[in-house]
This record gives structure tokens, C-alpha cells and sequence, in this order.
């Protein structure tokens, strides 16, 4: 069945998606958003239950291949030492993001100039600065400015609390004379428009019931579907479909609630799927102009898959931390060792981020995005007695580099529950983020000792966080060079002039931060070029 | 195959609980075998098949003996997938009771909608902490 054609589709409703149908809604264009999940109420949390830790390990999980729901694709990770996660649903994986929101750096744009590393992005940070700013508004972003290790902004709302945890690791970060900063945060600190403020709660992994966290599902959704965007949920895309003489894109092909095929035609079609779900259906759409996936004639569709791997490590200290009360990501963040030093045997750096500790079931067994249970028998009693309250964490936050054989592909087997091919991911670490992160340990070592820690405990060797696959980024990315990247410097695709990619996709490197923040201020900022270029947009 | 398990097997399951979580008396903090674990473990595995095999497997291999912690550590080596299982199974069946969170310093209530009381650093105070960082100068290269 075919609907009447609209000006712009949009494919996905997650951070992306709802940032730029924000940004097109002044041009009055007819704009429908496909979704594949539904809309997820805040009355339903889990947080709202007596047991909602269990959510974590069922329908809450932030493993689709642990929530098995008919809305979540499956992702092969068998070639993989790190999971992707994310959610499914109108508000995308901000429905269960922790909401930590520092901004990538100016010289994060800058890696192959400034290091010799990677490839310059197509656009700098002074660029994207108003779309960051912009963005900040509509989330509500809480922090302190005056950040020395940016220029020069102003948070719209006051900062969260720190807490004990935060103030202890500050003086620690005092003592060795190294930076330090309250975190920004999209989660408010005081009461905005029908949003309550962040009631310290700790679970904002399960949805976040006080309507705090700056998820698409609190911020930009209402508001879109107020103004009359359309979202269609339960429409999961499975082909977008081109031209065969023009070369552009038509509309695509989509599997509605009942799982029946529609057709949707569009002017424009814009993909904020992820940096797993957007190469994942690039690659489901080969057609006999484009036979290895559309707009894949660089071949760059689905490489250079970048994450953040972590490595956590802990200090036990003499007082109880309260390391429940409060977001669970962001007290205090360290970018002492951001930037390239040459001392190191590592280019481009990590920051040091204080989590807080996790729920008792969570730690139980073996915390947030690891799963291997504490010790049984009097040792359990002892660390639940004895180290648990006791505890403040640092994880260190490497920046991985783009590599090609890091990569999403299809799966032969693999389909999701409408059939369709699902994705397979081959992920190796680095030799440098391997060196990276062994610095950060030692680092983070000494400064839990300069913070009073009596003991410090972290994993042995390589171990990493297994399902820390929670910023998926560079499977499409931007570019002058058509022969290698997939869209140019405002998320136009070069093969497909009508067809743009907002998501983290699209990233050319993946600093060392959270990529929330960058990933809207680029939908923002591709809005703003799709209107000021509106008259010879296909050109 | 699933279903309740038998009154020997769940014996022996009582006495495992009190081995996996040990209690804290001083603290009144319960062992494993607190009220509402059997019942969450019984539905679990009368839910899950598989689950349910394992365990009884493990429990045919534990009783009728005493269980001690020697007989779980042998439990553990021969048959780390099973024990694996049912120690994940306890963890998740103890720590969602509201009582237990509650001795641990956590509230008994659904976190949301109270949440916690955490009192905000007053202006003054983050001014204090953040003198020094401010006092080194800027901290990234402009470009
Ligand atoms: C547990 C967790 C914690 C995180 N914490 C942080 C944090 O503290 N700070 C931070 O910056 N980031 C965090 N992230 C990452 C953050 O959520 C993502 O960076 C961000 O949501 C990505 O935005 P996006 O628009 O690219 O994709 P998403 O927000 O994932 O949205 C993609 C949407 O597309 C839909 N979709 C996919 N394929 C199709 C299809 N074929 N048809 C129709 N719909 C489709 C999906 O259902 C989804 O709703 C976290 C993520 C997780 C999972
Ligand atoms: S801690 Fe704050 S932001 Fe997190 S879920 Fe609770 S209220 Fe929301």
C-alpha cells in the first residue's frame, strides 16, 4: 500500500531524528517520522516498581539482544569485543542514556592536522558552537561555566549537585594539581515546563520518571507532535528505495504495526537510525545502481565503527560515599589527559569520569555493563558490608580511532522479527586506545590514593566493559572526498543528493566524550544548511 | 522440564541460600534465604525450563547431604555453568526485595517518584573547590 508522497521522511526517533524535524519545522514542510518502537510512558518505568532493578536484566536492558522485543533487531556480536547498546522507541537510546553531556573539543575536529592521525572533519567546532548552545536550550543542560578546558559558554541551568562523592574526588584531583569539572549534564537541576528536576534517583539507565533527563521522549517529541509532525511508531523501514534514472531517493519501504509492507514516498529522506541502524539499512538497500548499498560508492558504509571503550576502576574509602543517590553517570570529569602529549606512547587522550556507584542487585552482579558476579559466602558479606558503600569510581573514557576492519556488515543469517537482515559487528581494540587506557588506569589509580582511597580495585589486564557499546560512531562518515566518506560536510549524501544522514554515523573521529551533544548540535546544524541551501538542495 | 520443585530439593536450596548471601546478624541484615527468595525462585523456574533442569541437576548432586561450603565449592568446579546460574538467579531474587535494600542503606521504596535528598553545593563552595583548575589557565588547544 502506498500513502500520498510527503516532503521530508525521517527514519528513526531518537536523538537525531527529533533534533533535526525540530529544525525543519519553521519551513512548514509536511515532515513524517517512521519509528520502529512505540512510545514508552513514564508511568511505566520500572523505576516506579519496588523491584525495578530487575528491569535491567529483561525489558530494560540496554542489550536488545537481552530484550529480545519485537521492536529491537538483533546484533551479531560474536566478532566483538564490545556490545552495542541502545533502545528502541520515540525518544531512541535516550530513553535509557545517563545523560552526561560535555561537548567534544575544538581540537577533537582537527585529529589529522593537529596529531597525524584520522582525517579532519569537514566542519570545526566554532561551526557547530550556536547548534550546541541551541541545543543545550531546548534539553535544558545543567552545568558551571567557566570551564578552562573549553571556550568560553554558559550552561542554561545551574549545576547539579556533585554530591560527597564528586567533592571527595575533587580534592583528590586538587591535591595532584590536575583538571576537573562539574559534569554538564542534560538532566535539570530545577523545574522546567511540566519537567520536573533530577530527584537524585540514580536509575536513569531505566527511563527517567520525573521527566529530568533531556531524552528526545521529554524534550523535543511532545513538542513535535504538537506542531504536527507525524510519527508513525511501529514502522520499522526495511529498504529505502531510489531511482533508477535520477538517481534519487523515492520514499522507502516500511513494515507497519501488523507487519505489512507500505510504501512511503518523500522528497527527502533522512536516515537517524544510529551508528549501528544506519549502516545496518544502507546496507539492506543494494539496488542494481548501488549493488554494494546505497550511497556506499566509497565503500566506507559501515567501516570505521567507533566506540568508547572504558575501564573502571574503583576506590574504597573510610566514610560511606552515597554513591546511589545522585545521576548514575556524571558527578565530576577530568580531561587532565584529553589532549595529544607526546611524553605518551599513545596519540589523542581520555577523560577521567566520575560514575557513581550502582544499585545493589547491579553490583551484586558485577556492575553496570560487565555481569560477572561478586565472590558467594562470607566474601559476599564483605564486600557488601565493607567496600560497597565504601566506594567512588573513575571510568576512563578512551577515544578510539577509525579503522576500516572495525566494522558493521549483514548478517546471512541473522534477521530481526519482520525478517530482515539483521547487523553483525567486528570490533577489535587498538593498539593505541589499548595504550590509552592503560595510562588512564594508572592515573586513575593515583588519584582515587591522592583522594583518600584505603584501597583500589580495578579489573585484571584487558578486561573491558562488555556491553559499554553505548556510542556507536563513523559507520557513514562526513567528508569533502567522495571516494572516502559517505556524506559531505552538512550530511548530504555524495552518491544520493537528496538523501542526508544525521546520527552519530557520521562522526569522522570520536574524541573522548559522551557523543550525545555533538550528535544534535550536527542535526541542528545539517537543518539549518538543508534551509539556507533549500532552493538548490539537489543540485 | 519445569515445575515446583520438591520439598527435599528445595531443603537442600534453603541451605545453599544460607552459604551464597550470608546474613549480618549485627547489622539485621537476612541471609539468602530471606522471606520472598524461595517464592521468586520457585516462579522463576517453573517460568524457565531450562533454568529449572540446571538447578535440579545441581540440588540432585547437593542433597541429601548437609550442604556445606566445601560441597558448593565442588558444586562450583563440576558444574560452573548450573552453579553460575543459580547464583545469578539468588542475586536477582535477594536483592529485589525492598527490606534487604533497605538494611543496605538504600530507601525500600521505588526510586521514583521521592528519589533522594542530595544537597547542592552552594556557589560559594564550588567556587572554593574550583579556584584551583581556574588558576592553571585554559586546557585546550585552539584551532
Ligand atoms: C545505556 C546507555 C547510556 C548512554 N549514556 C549516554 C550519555 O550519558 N551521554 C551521551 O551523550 N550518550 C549516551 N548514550 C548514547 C546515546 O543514547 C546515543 O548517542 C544517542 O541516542 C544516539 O542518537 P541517534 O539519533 O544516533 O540514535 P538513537 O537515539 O539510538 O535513535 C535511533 C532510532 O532509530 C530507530 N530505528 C533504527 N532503525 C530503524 C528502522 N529501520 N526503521 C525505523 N526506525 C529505526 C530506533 O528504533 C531508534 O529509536 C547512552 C546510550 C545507552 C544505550
Ligand atoms: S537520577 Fe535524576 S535524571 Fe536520573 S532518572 Fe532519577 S530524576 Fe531522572
Amino acid at each position: 500500500m502506498s500513502a500520498e508522497p510527503v516532503d521530508v521522511l525521517i527514519i528513526g526517533a531518537g536523538a537525531s531524528g527529533a533534533a533535526i524535524a525540530w529544525s525543519l519545522l519553521e519551513t512548514r514542510m509536511q515532515i513524517v517520522c517512521l519509528e520502529q518502537g512505540g512510545h514508552v510512558h513514564d508511568k511505566d518505568f520500572p523505576s516506579r516498581r519496588e523491584d525495578y532493578e530487575l528491569a535491567r536484566y529483561a525489558e530494560f536492558s540496554c542489550d536488545p539482544n537481552v530484550r529480545g522485543l519485537p521492536e529491537d533487531y538483533p546484533i551479531n556480536v560474536d566478532d566483538s569485543c564490545i556490545a552495542p547498546v541502545n533502545f528502541n522507541g520515540v525518544g531512541g537510546s535516550t530513553i535509557n542514556f545517563l545523560g552526561h553531556w560535555p561537548r567534544m573539543k575544538p581540537s577533537d575536529f582537527r585529529a589529522h592536522t593537529l596529531d597525524g592521525v584520522a582525517s579532519d572533519w569537514p566542519i570545526d567546532y566554532a561551526t557547530l558552537e550556536p547548534f550546541y548552545a541551541m541545543n543545550d536550550r531546548n534539553t535544558g543542560v545543567s552545568g558551571l561555566a567557566g570551564n578552562p578546558a573549553y571556550p568560553p559558554y554558559e550552561p542554561p541551568h545551574p549545576p547539579i549537585p556533585i554530591g560527597k562523592l564528586g567533592q571527595r574526588l575533587a580534592q583528590g584531583f586538587n591535591a595532584l594539581g590536575w583538571h576537573w569539572w562539574p559534569s554538564d549534564v542534560a538532566i535539570l537541576s530545577e523545574d522546567v515546563e511540566g519537567r520536573q528536576k533530577c530527584v537524585n534517583a540514580g536509575t536513569c539507565d531505566l527511563g527517567c520518571a520525573a521527566g529530568a533527563k533531556g531524552g528526545t521522549n521529554f524534550t523535543y517529541w511532545p513538542m513535535l507532535e504538537q506542531a504536527g509532525v507525524e510519527l508513525r511508531t511501529h514502522s520499522r523501514v526495511r529498504e529505502i528505495l531510489v531511482d533508477e534514472h535520477s538517481g534519487l531517493a523515492t520514499g522507502v519501504l516500511y513494515h507497519d504495526a501488523s507487519g505489512q509492507v507500505q510504501r512511503q514516498d518523500a522528497e527527502l529522506v533522512i536516515v537517524a537510525c544510529n551508528g549501528i541502524g544506519t549502516p545496518r539499512l544502507l546496507l539492506n538497500s543494494a539496488s542494481r545502481l548501488f549493488p554494494d548499498g546505497l550511497a556506499n560508492r566509497s565503500g566506507m558504509v559501515g567501516k570505521n565503527l567507533m566506540f568508547h571503550p572504558l575501564k573502571g576502576v574503583s576506590g574504597v574509602f573510610n566514610e560511606p560515599m552515597d554513591g546511589h543517590k545522585g545521576p548514575m553517570a556524571c558527578s565530576i570529569l577530568s580531561q587532565e589527559f584529553y589532549e595529544t602529549d607526546p611524553e605518551r606512547d599513545f596519540v589523542r587522550g581520555y577523560g577521567l569520569h566520575s560514575g557513581r556507584s550502582t544499585t545493589p542487585m547491579t553490583f551484586a552482579l558485577g556492575g553496570y555493563g560487565i555481569d560477572q558476579p561478586i565472590p558467594w559466602g562470607q566474601e559476599h558479606r564483605h564486600v557488601m558490608d565493607d567496600i560497597y558503600p565504601f566506594l567512588a569510581s573513575l571510568t576512563i573514557v578512551a577515544e578510539d580511532l577509525p579503522e576500516e576492519h572495525n566494522c558493521v556488515t549483514l548478517d546471512p543469517e541473522l534477521t530481526d522479527s519482520d525478517g530482515i537482515p539483521a547487523p553483525r559487528v567486528h570490533y577489535r581494540l587498538g593498539d593505541n586506545t589499548r595504550r590509552m587506557l592503560a595510562h588512564g588506569e594508572a592515573r586513575a589509580t593515583e588519584l582515587l590514593q591522592a583522594a583518600g582511597a584505603r584501597e583500589v580495585l580495578s579489573k585484571s589486564g584487558d578486561e573491558l566493559w562488555w556491553r559499554a557499546g553505548w556510542h556507536q560512531m563513523g559507520t557513514c562518515r562526513m567528508g569533502d572526498n567522495p571516494e572516502t566518506s559517505v556524506v559531505n560536510g552538512w550530511g548530504r549524501c555524495h552518491d544520493v543528493k537528496n538523501l542526508f544522514i544525521v546520527d552519530g554515523s557520521i562522526f569522522v573521529t570520536a574524541g573522548a566524550v559522551n557523543p550525545t551533544s555533538t550528535i544534535q548540535a550536527l542535526a541542528l546544524y545539517i537543518g539549518d544548511s538543508i534551509k539556507n541551501n533549500i532552493g538548490n538542495l539537489f543540485d | 522440564m519445569s515445575g515446583r520443585l520438591s520439598a527435599e530439593q528445595s531443603q537442600t536450596l534453603e541451605q545453599i541460600l544460607d552459604l551464597l548471601i550470608p546474613g549480618n546478624p549485627a547489622k539485621g541484615i537476612p541471609s539468602g534465604n530471606a522471606p520472598g527468595v524461595m517464592n521468586f525462585l520457585q516462579q522463576r523456574l517453573q517460568e524457565e525450563g531450562q533454568l529449572h533442569a540446571q538447578v535440579a541437576e545441581l540440588l540432585a548432586s547437593a542433597s541429601p547431604m548437609v550442604v556445606t561450603a566445601d560441597t558448593l565449592r565442588q558444586l562450583q568446579s563440576d558444574k560452573p555453568q548450573a552453579f553460575a546460574s543459580l547464583q545469578r538467579l539468588v542475586y536477582m531474587a535477594y536483592y529485589s526485595r525492598a527490606d534487604v535494600r533497605q538494611q543496605l542503606g538504600l530507601a525500600p521504596w521505588p526510586v521514583h517518584p521521592q528519589g533522594y535528598q542530595v544537597a547542592s553545593e552552594t556557589p560559594e563552595q564550588l567556587d572554593a573547590l574550583t579556584a584551583a583548575v581556574k588558576a592553571r589557565g585554559r586546557l585546550y588547544r585552539p584551532c
